[in-house]
């Protein structure tokens, strides 16, 4: 017997979502295109809808924390005191800025004394991590690596000022290396990923990759 | 032409989108025309190797034997805006590695910094072993939200991840979609730790990091090229060959018009 095609699924779960994806991508894609008032209006209302079902994402994130957080307390792992501190900290944060808002001199305070210090010090690392890097490049003996690691020499040693001074041919390599073969790399990377991307766009927009469906 | 000039006036579109139009419409020939040709004929191009997308295939298998897991992140950026073509691409390696994780006991390892990637990155686990057959077997914490990003910086999600990748039992990692310098932070302790790495990315200040980092390096447009490589799809195939086509077209006119320039024809 053959089995029954459930065409009410079908419509609901793959022609609806598509169509609506199909159109709104198209409309805010006419967007850009067209100067109009009035389809300006409508392209705002749609991004404003996308807006709000990003917000809906994040609480869906932050349930995703607040879960994974539990069942590790719950499970008693070695990790346990870390998944403490976040919970801890993510109650304390939203008790905290509650009543002034995201704006609010709370929120402020926060950001400015401690995320952005947090931040800055675990950005500090990546100084170190650039060397240790490098440190293993030097070691992988392939000319690309050398080539890299050479340019990459060149490059530092030419944009510390005083190398003017003790040889005015070094700053003339720097930027020789910068402006001619780095260049001409990064407009060819670049040409290659706008294609890409007007290749991805356009696969989404004519239902051909459809993620959002069955 | 001042009546197609009053005409593209009138229709409310201006000079610049003028200009977009005239480049985006040549795309769209070749890329019909193949679409058309594959739905007639198999279409299965014969795609030059590349060592990164030979290795995800064989990744699992290493996953496998060790028992432990493969951290997958597919980038910073969301599914939406300027880079989500590169969030695209990250959630192409995704589904071809949870398709084979799927048949095996130990899932991938995803975790996500924005929030609209979340349910896509879900969805794509959830539906890889709804194909394979093992529905129940999906859980919602097999993608893992680490934290938003912050003034649009993503260093709070790079922290995790360096936690991931310190503390858990990870054997191999993957890093394909849109980042920025937090990408050294998170590929250089799998790098120390002589982990086995796969990743890319689009923006030129991050391949030296990507370069420097993975085993297996993705370098620019490559990322693109990951639903063609890993998911054998017609319609990856025809976008990859329009996309060859009309790069060969741009070098051509770009190589006539110095050539042009430098004999002062204009």
């Amino acid at each position: 017997m053959q089995p029954r095609i459930n065409f009410g699924a079908i419509l609901r779960r793959q022609l609806v979502p598509v169509a609506v994806a199909i159109a709104v991508g198209l409309l805010v894609l006419l967007g850009e295109f067209i100067t109009n008032d009035t389809y300006a209006d409508l392209v705002s209302i749609l991004l404003a809808w996308g807006a709000i079902i990003a917000v809906f994402a994040l609480l869906l994130g932050l349930a995703n924390v607040l879960l994974y957080h539990t069942r590790r307390i719950v499970a008693r792992d070695a990790q346990m005191p870390f998944s403490i501190l976040i919970l801890a900290s993510a109650v304390v944060v939203f008790l905290l800025v509650l009543p002034s808002g995201g704006t609010g001199d709370a929120s402020q305070w926060i950001m400015r004394y401690l995320y952005q210090p947090l931040e800055a010090s675990f950005l500090a690392l990546l100084v170190f991590f650039i060397g240790t890097a490098i440190y293993r490049a030097l070691r992988v003996k392939t000319w690309e690596m050398a080539l890299f690691a050479i340019s990459a020499i060149v490059v530092l040693i030419g944009s510390v000022p005083f190398m003017q001074v003790v040889s005015p041919f070094i700053p003339a390599a720097r930027e020789w290396v910068v402006n001619v073969p780095a260049l001409a790399g990064v407009r060819g990377i670049l040409l290659g990923v706008a294609l890409g991307i007007i290749a991805t766009g356009l696969r989404l927009l004519t239902g051909i990759d459809r993620p959002y469906s069955e | 032409m001042p009546i197609l000039s009053d005409l593209i006036t009138a229709s409310g579109i201006g000079d610049l989108q003028a200009e977009m139009i005239v480049l985006f419409l040549p795309f769209l020939i070749p890329f019909f025309y193949l679409l058309y040709r594959a739905s007639r004929t198999t279409l299965q191009p014969q795609l030059r190797p590349i060592a990164a997308y030979d290795s995800l295939k064989k990744l699992l298998s290493r996953a496998v034997e060790t028992g432990q897991a493969v951290h997958v992140s597919v980038g910073t950026a969301g599914v939406s805006g300027p880079k989500m073509a590169d969030t695209m691409a990250g959630l192409y390696t995704l589904e071809f590695l949870a398709d084979r994780a799927a048949n095996s006991d130990v899932p991938p390892l995803v975790t996500v910094t924005d929030p609209t990637t979340m349910p896509a990155a879900m969805d794509q686990i959830r539906r890889a072993y709804e194909r394979q057959g093992y529905p129940d077997e999906f859980h919602l914490d097999q993608a893992r939200f680490i934290a938003p990003p912050v003034q649009g910086s993503a260093v709070p999600y790079a922290a995790g991840v360096m936690d991931v990748l310190n503390h858990e039992a990870v054997t191999a990692n993957v890093m394909v979609g849109s980042f920025g310098d937090e990408y050294l932070l998170m590929a250089e302790p799998g790098a120390q730790r002589e982990m086995f790495q796969v990743g890319g990315a689009s923006e030129p200040s991050v391949l030296p990091f990507v370069y420097l980092t993975m085993s297996q390096p993705l370098l620019g447009e490559e990322i693109y090229a990951a639903g063609a490589y890993l998911l054998e799809r017609v319609g990856h195939y025809t976008s990859l060959i329009t996309q060859d086509v009309y790069r060969i077209a741009l070098v051509i006119v770009v190589i006539v018009v110095v050539i042009a320039r430098t004999l002062g024809l204009f």
